[in-house]
């Protein structure tokens, strides 16, 4: 049991870290992006202070639909969901499909509930947000398959924790490292691929109608979701390289090393989204269509054998 | 298997009741309760194991392959027939009750009869008998567009169908050597030991006419306007049945009469794939709903063929790999079943709009989600279902594709797989606008619709609730799909292949536990109720303030437009045979008709002919004889001894010359 018992421990802290950081993580980010702007910026707590908010307004209704009321809920679902279906150090909170497939549909699944929402109200701005959203996943979701494709073959396996324990350093896995980055990136909707939620342009997509603590939902889910994805990749990039995982010690240690990891990519992020402007759409679908045909010779490579 | 066919004949003959109404509900009751007994033949069979009968003497022989098809034909029928009572309302006014009654039911019965069938001749016939009553079913609506439909449908078929069928016929002949001895057993024994071209020939005329009535990429063209012209209950059974006897095909005759090989496995892998490309490709810029369900259809079978076409490839090269192979065959066939079952009912929802608003086009409809409520779940489900989004079916059996693809070790399928999951993403964006179209949103314009009969939504909510059903509890049916002895692992909660698992149960509850205790802890509190943000605008037509179904992905289709270039040339040709094909016909009908007498008259469709008085062969050849007797009629009473006396002259030299001749 005494197993089971460190498992329990890595899995609270797991969901801990899954709950409570995402909007910490904004919270960095919006404080570089202040310091780049030679701004002192909010407190870290700020994204917090701003949920906590939404959560305590009552939201304003611009529809009947039932689907309106629960997109949110179920955006938050999805994304906890897939959050605990990651690896921390080497425990999944709830493994209920420990692959790459199955990780991709559920992180899907928040996209796909937000594109529902601002479906079901009667706003242009809404309608066209949720339809660039659609083309943006439409872009990455080749880019990505074509990713996995590179992991399986490699791995021989589309199981995470087979790809984990057999992935070899190959120079069509660095490069799969270096795309798999790009698509992550734009799938989790930062700058400059902000186009669904583009504020100025679209009065925040298929948010528009969205306030009060429904909004306060959505911004939960958007925020765990950009983590989910984020600590997708610090697992594929570090888990593979540390062998095998015995020990709760070493454990430990890779928790430790996915949470820093994690916490320091997001001021590169954040400096990207600082000095970029959003894309269009059309700019965006060349850009991903162009990184597709390069996914595809990496899979090639990868089948000879580099 | 007696008791359904005996429903659909007494269907059939329901028809000639007098009453329009009452004739079509009675038909398609009884194809209903027919649909019940096939149902009830694949629960016999599943647990009695494969069952040899002779039906009026027909020889059948039930095997676990044709129980899978027999089951979809059974959930496709039951759903739609009972969809159809209230349904085929719409029609009233064409006033042939019979027609459909006689069609429908046919068309039920012969798809039975093809997946059951022992013998190469009643395979024929049956499936020509599916053609004919499908045929007449698409143009069941007689407007002029369907009518056009339904003759390149039917012609398409002709010559893509039944010639290759019949030519494979004489070449079962010539192997076998008796018509009586056609059973698939003398078939298969004869080909054993037959030459290697016979093979190919039998298989390849075979294939040929799977292909096309399947809707695979070089055949494509007659889809789309063919399930569009149909009425929407039919719609759903050409698209979740009938399409699936084409697979029963490849299965049964090509796959286990004629053997398979490495290279016809990923050639049949690599068609699957191209054809979900193109199909679905085609389906993201459709606006006509049935248009666009029918192009998916094309993107689905494109999917089975994927995951047949990976059983096909890697089943003979045994080990690990067949193991890989037998799953993309089982998921391949799960999908068909899937794919029958979204399909159907997103087609019934499709059909469901119509029947209250009387349109199909995207462009119109708007803000039905209030209205009808029930539809508008369905088609939900359907759509989540039909993108692969977990928990729903669509998901499961994708997702086995891709691992059965993505583990093959081979760069080909490997390459079909992950089209495959990108094509999933534009599926998913198809039915994003599908739904967000159609019960998006609200609008004045149809502020007073209700919701559909009763029966229309319980034939919806059995398909759509299965979605739901199978993708939690695959289990239900992967004993009787299981033909190919896959080594899945399924337990209660949870399906996968080797390590590879996904546990849909455990999934469903914890989104919704997740979801549900959120929502209680944190209930949305509403304020003031508003109208939706137009930034100020006094005059706007608020039906309008939305994106029209064309502009949703706009950008994304220009960016790619150099593919659809491309495919419309495929199609271009495609379409371009067939249409000389129909211009060839028309020709020889137009001598059938009384517009040549009208010089300069083009004939281009059959509205051109219709306008001309029919004249019948009989009578034609008659007619010379009939006009010099009438011509001699006016002559005669006027006529002058002077002039007679000439004629008998005539006559008289005439007669001498034939008998000096002589």
């Amino acid at each position: 049991m005494a197993l089971d018992i460190v498992k329990l421990g890595f899995s609270l802290a797991g969901i801990l870290i899954m709950l409570l950081l995402p909007p910490y993580l904004d919270g960095i980010a919006r404080r570089v992006k202040a310091r780049l702007q030679y701004r002192r910026g909010p407190p870290l707590m700020q994204t917090w202070y701003d949920l906590q908010k939404l959560f305590a307004l009552p939201s304003v209704r611009p529809t009947k639909s039932a689907l309106f009321t629960w997109a949110p809920y179920i955006a938050l679902a999805s994304a906890i969901s897939a959050a605990l279906l990651l690896p921390y150090g080497n425990v999944v909170p709830v493994d209920f499909g420990f692959n790459l497939v199955v990780f991709f549909y559920v992180i899907l699944m928040v996209s796909v509930a937000l594109m529902f929402a601002g479906l079901s109200v009667q706003n242009a701005f809404s309608h066209l947000g949720s339809a660039r959203e659609m083309q943006i996943v439409l872009t990455v979701e080749p880019l990505i398959a074509v990713l996995y494709g590179v992991l399986a073959y490699n791995a021989g396996s589309l199981n995470i924790a087979d790809i984990i324990a057999n992935l070899h350093a190959t120079p069509s896995v660095i490069l799969t490292y270096i795309l798999l980055a790009y698509a992550l990136y734009v799938e989790s909707g930062f700058v400059p691929f902000d186009i669904a939620e583009a504020e100025q342009e679209v009065i925040g997509g298929p948010l528009t109608e969205y306030s009060g603590r429904l909004l306060g939902v959505f911004y939960y889910a958007i925020h765990i979701k950009r983590f989910t994805l984020l600590w997708f990749f610090v697992s594929l990039l570090t888990l593979p390289w540390l062998g095998p995982i015995g020990t709760p010690g070493r454990a430990a240690l890779a928790l430790a090393l996915q949470f820093i990891l994690t916490v320091s990519f997001y001021p590169v992020i954040a400096a990207l989204e600082a000095t970029n402007a959003r894309l269009r759409i059309d700019q965006v679908v060349k850009m991903n269509t162009r990184a597709f045909f390069a996914g595809i010779i990496i899979l090639a490579m990868a089948f000879m054998g580099w | 298997m007696e008791y359904a066919l005996g429903a659909f004949i007494i269907g059939g003959l329901l028809g000639f009741i007098k009453d329009y109404k009452a004739s079509v509900k009675a038909s398609s009751f009884m194809a209903l309760i027919g649909s019940l007994a096939l149902l009830g033949e694949v629960y016999n069979v599943y647990t009695n194991g494969p069952e040899r009968l002779n039906l009026y003497r027909i020889p059948l022989h039930i095997t676990a392959t044709s129980n899978v098809f027999l089951l979809i034909l059974g959930i496709v029928g039951t759903a739609a027939s009972l969809y159809a009572i209230s349904y085929m309302d719409i029609f009233e006014r064409t006033g042939k009750g019979w027609v459909y009654a006689i069609a429908y039911n046919t068309f039920l019965a012969s798809m039975a009869l093809v997946v059951t069938v022992n013998s190469m001749e009643y395979f024929v016939m049956s499936w020509e008998l599916m053609t004919l009553s499908s045929f007449i079913l698409v143009f069941f609506s007689e407007k002029a567009r369907d009518v056009g439909a339904s003759v390149k449908y039917y012609i398409t078929m002709h010559f893509l169908d039944t010639i290759p069928l019949f030519l494979a016929l004489g070449t079962a002949y010539s192997l076998v050597g008796s018509f009586e001895k056609l059973s698939f057993d003398n078939i298969a024994t004869a080909l054993a030991s037959a030459p290697a071209h016979t093979k190919i020939v039998f298989g390849g005329l075979l294939l040929i006419a799977f292909m096309a009535k399947a809707g695979i990429v070089p055949f494509q063209f007659w889809v789309a306007e063919t399930y569009r012209a149909a009425p929407t209950s039919v719609s759903a059974v050409m698209a979740g049945a009938m399409e699936k006897v084409t697979l029963y095909g490849l299965i049964a005759l090509v796959w286990k009469l004629v053997g398979t090989t490495y290279l016809l496995g990923i050639a049949i892998a690599l068609l699957g794939a191209t054809t979900l490309t193109v199909g679905t490709l085609y389906a993201l810029r459709e606006t006509n709903a049935k248009r666009l369900l029918a192009y998916h259809s094309i993107g689905q079978m494109g999917y089975i063929w994927l995951g047949i076409g990976i059983g096909m490839a890697l089943i003979p090269k045994g080990g690990a790999l067949a193991a890989i192979g037998a799953l993309g065959a089982f998921a391949g066939l799960f999908h068909a079943l899937n794919h029958a079952i979204f399909k159907g009912s997103l087609f019934l929802s499709a059909g469901a709009v119509e029947y209250r608003t009387g349109t199909v086009e995207l462009e119109e409809l708007g803000g039905l989600g209030r209205q009808m409520k029930w539809t508008a779940l369905a088609a939900l489900f359907a759509s989540l279902a039909i993108a692969g989004v977990p928990p729903f079916n669509g998901f499961i059996s994708k997702w086995l594709i891709y691992v059965a693809g993505y583990q093959s070790k081979d760069f080909l399928l490997a390459f079909g797989a992950l089209l495959a999951v990108f094509i999933s993403a534009a599926t998913l964006a198809s039915f994003v606008k599908f739904y967000g179209t159609q019960f998006g949103g609200e609008m004045k314009r149809y502020k007073e619709v209700r919701e559909v009969p009763g029966t229309m939504l319980l034939g919806q909510w059995i398909l759509a609730g299965l979605t739901l059903l199978i993708g939690v509890f695959p289990g239900t049916v992967t004993g009787i799909l299981n033909v190919f002895n896959a080594p899945i692992k399924d337990g209660v909660y949870r399906i996968g292949f080797g390590s590879v698992l996904f546990s849909p149960v455990l999934f469903i509850v914890l989104v919704a536990v997740i979801a549900v205790g959120f929502y209680l802890s944190f209930r949305p509190e509403y304020g003031k109720e508003a109208t939706p943000w137009d930034c100020g605008t006094t005059a706007l037509n608020e039906d309008e303030y939305r994106v029209s179904s064309e502009g949703y992905y706009i950008k994304y289709e220009e960016k790619i437009g150099s593919f659809y270039r491309f495919s419309d040339w495929f199609y271009m040709i495609g379409e371009g045979i067939i249409r000389y094909i129909v211009r060839g016909y028309m020709w020889i009908a137009s001598y059938f008709v009384k517009i040549v007498d009208t010089p300069y008259t083009r004939i281009e469709t059959l509205d051109d002919l219709r306008r001309g008085r029919v004249l019948n062969a009989d009578e034609e050849a008659l007619k010379p004889l009939i006009r010099f007797l009438r011509i001699a009629c006016d002559v005669l009473p006027g006529i002058r001894l002077g002039t007679f006396v000439v004629i008998a002259l005539i006559v008289v030299g005439a007669v001498i010359g034939i008998l000096m001749a002589l």
